[in-house]
């Protein structure tokens, strides 16, 4: 391990030294001390903003996760009601009458037809006969009954 | 004296988890911001980045297994927002020789390298032309002292690919001297 650990600082002495001999060493170290300048608070003000970053993005989450369910059932609830009216708009929209040929239709279907309200039309017709003979037989009484007084005066 | 894998589980295990957070943030804070800056060579976006990486791990640090150490782990993620930042802003600024020479200049004569020899501006130069993922290696491995598995690790390469990276790196530096 130690034998290894040597092995490793002499190839890191070696990578180092093939550097300085392009850059001099105290250039080197002028350049790390020029990267390395802040001010002695700098650390301490850097650490606050991370932890107040860290604070904010948490009140994030916080908020989130109190009304963000109540937010996402909203929201599925609306793109439910939406679809559906949609889907019941383009139905009325697509509803067309259907026009149907006298030809198409089978002769049965017409007698059928015809039968059914004839009957009615009968039913209709004999009512109307029934009320007016009603009618009819009223003032036939009336004008007998009229004619018997003027026998008797 | 605890060490950052106890750290690592009491995070995991607490529901408290700002003390063992801000125990890992103090012991590598200044390590990941100086990387960062060596790589950006500007403090504002190196701060950015810096805090970008933390608040990373705070939310992955559940989920970290411990298969490497927490710092390769750390240094992982400072890798990749490091590149996704330098990409990011290569996409928004138009990189051309001119704002380099400009940039170049102002990092010779500005504040932030206030002792700048020629050797220094020459150094400056040639860093600042190497491909990210060499530049990073070369960081890493001459600053840092980090040993190549652990480089390996970190830039998700063999460690003969971070080797062979960082002799790369020093090839390139030595040609742009050889052009200046």
């Amino acid at each position: 391990m130690e034998m290894e650990n040597s092995e490793k600082d002499i190839s890191l002495r070696e990578d180092k030294a093939l550097v300085e001999a392009l850059f001099s060493k105290e250039s080197l170290m002028q350049f790390n001390e020029n990267q390395q300048q802040s001010n002695d608070s700098f650390f301490e003000q850097q650490q606050a903003s991370i932890l107040n970053a860290i604070g904010q993005q948490k009140a994030r989450i916080i908020i989130f996760g109190k009304y963000g369910k109540i937010a996402v059932a909203a929201s599925i609830l609306a793109i439910i009601a939406t679809s559906y009216l949609y889907i019941q708009a383009s139905k009325q929209s697509t509803a067309t009458v259907e026009y149907v040929k006298i030809e198409e239709i089978p002769s049965e279907e017409i007698e059928n037809y015809v039968n059914a309200n004839e009957l009615i039309a009968e039913i209709d017709w004999s009512t109307e006969i029934d009320e007016a003979a009603e009618i009819f037989d009223e003032t036939t009484i009336n004008i007998n009954s009229n004619k018997d007084t003027n026998k008797t005066e | 004296m605890q060490n950052d894998q106890t750290w690592v589980i009491e995070f995991q295990q607490s529901t408290q988890k700002e003390g063992p957070f801000t125990q890992l943030l103090k012991r590598h804070q200044q390590r990941v911001y100086y990387q960062i800056k060596r790589m950006l060579n500007n403090h504002m976006d190196a701060d950015d980045v810096a805090q970008q990486v933390w608040i990373k791990v705070w939310n992955k640090l559940d989920g970290f297994k411990m298969e490497s150490e927490f710092s390769t782990w750390l240094f992982r993620i400072a890798y990749n927002e490091t590149l996704n930042f330098i990409q990011k802003q290569q996409k928004e600024t138009d990189f051309n020789q001119t704002a380099e020479k400009i940039d170049y200049e102002d990092a010779a004569t500005g504040s932030d390298h206030p002792k700048s020899t020629q050797i220094q501006i020459a150094l400056d130069h040639a860093v600042k032309q190497l491909p990210e993922k060499q530049r990073f290696v070369f960081m890493l491995r001459y600053f840092e002292a980090l040993n190549y598995e652990k480089i390996a690790a970190i830039t998700g390469t063999t460690v003969g690919g971070a080797k062979a990276n960082y002799h790369q790196a020093i090839k390139k530096m030595e040609q742009i001297l050889k052009q200046d």
